[in-house]
């Protein structure tokens, strides 16, 4: 029909005629429109991808920690291993912390920096997390007093939050032994997280300091902090 | 342009260029999302949250 048309008229045929920089226009839309999905895509990633991947590896790590709980024994701490979990009752979160801070670590949830303090242990327990909604995303709504609770194979140790301070990435006094007085003797136990911030971006550093309220055994049951967030 | 000049060159009538068009973007997905993604990630470096000199 279409080609009968421009055989007997003639006319029709200019609307089937381009000039010739269109095709190099439509070809410049085309890959700016598939540039924009390619960074929709990974934002997306940034976001949910990476917390996706973070809970499956997460279920996994949780259940080793379980089973080695249950052998007897103390574990010495193994790279990429689960030493501990951790308690945010405020944010409704519980990570099995992973022993190392390596980018394969932290791959599998918050990562203990190898050398500071254990849960309980006089010093700074520190731990680093990703700024993604499966892990310390939410951080930045503590506030002094707010409850953390490491839980170990024998016990229980409820931190409360003392500060919260936005550092540079080579600040390492903050995970000093005693972080608000780097090189001196710790007198108490400490806890500290560090992730990135602002939100997606890692110029800086959001550091979370909490110092040890009590303790207790396992055998007295689950805190009363855990319960009251229920 | 580069669209249409992989539609012409997909094989089969309609629905088999559909099905074939389907499969190949998953494909592309997958690689971008389980391969390309997190390394272009590292060399961002958006996965860094520790503190350390």
């Amino acid at each position: 029909m279409v080609a009968d048309q421009r055989a007997t008229t003639g006319v029709v045929d200019d609307e089937f005629w381009e000039p010739p920089w269109r095709p190099v226009v439509r070809g410049a839309g085309e890959i700016l429109i598939t540039l924009g999905l390619l960074f929709c895509l990974f934002a997306a990633y940034e976001f949910y991808g990476r917390s996706w991947r973070i809970e499956a590896e997460q279920d996994q790590v949780d259940s080793v920690l379980d089973r080695q709980w249950k052998e007897p024994g103390s574990a010495v701490p193994v790279d990429g291993q689960p030493i501990a979990r951790v308690h945010i009752p405020k944010l409704h979160r519980k990570w099995a912390v992973v022993e190392g801070v390596t980018t394969g670590d932290l791959r599998k949830g918050p990562g203990h920096y190898p050398g500071t303090a254990r849960p309980g242990q006089v010093g700074n327990m520190a731990i680093a997390g990703h700024r993604i909604p499966s892990v310390f995303w939410d951080i930045d709504r503590l506030r002094d007093g707010d409850a953390i609770v490491a839980e170990t194979k024998t016990g229980w140790y409820v931190y409360r939050v003392v500060g919260l301070r936005k550092v540079l990435p080579t600040q390492v006094e903050v995970i000093a032994p005693d972080p608000f007085h780097p090189g001196a003797r710790p007198r108490t136990p400490m806890l500290t997280l560090t992730t990135c911030n602002p939100k997606l971006q890692n110029w800086q550093r959001l550091v979370v300091f909490a110092e040890l309220d009590r303790a207790q055994a396992r055998s007295q049951g689950r805190p009363a902090e855990l319960e009251e967030a229920r | 342009m580069i669209y249409p000049w992989i539609w012409a060159r997909l094989p089969g009538r309609f629905l088999g260029k559909l099905a074939t068009a389907v499969l190949l973007v998953i494909v592309v997905l997958a690689v971008l999302w389980f391969a390309v993604f997190p390394m272009a990630e590292a060399l961002l470096g958006l996965d860094e949250v520790t503190v350390g000199p």
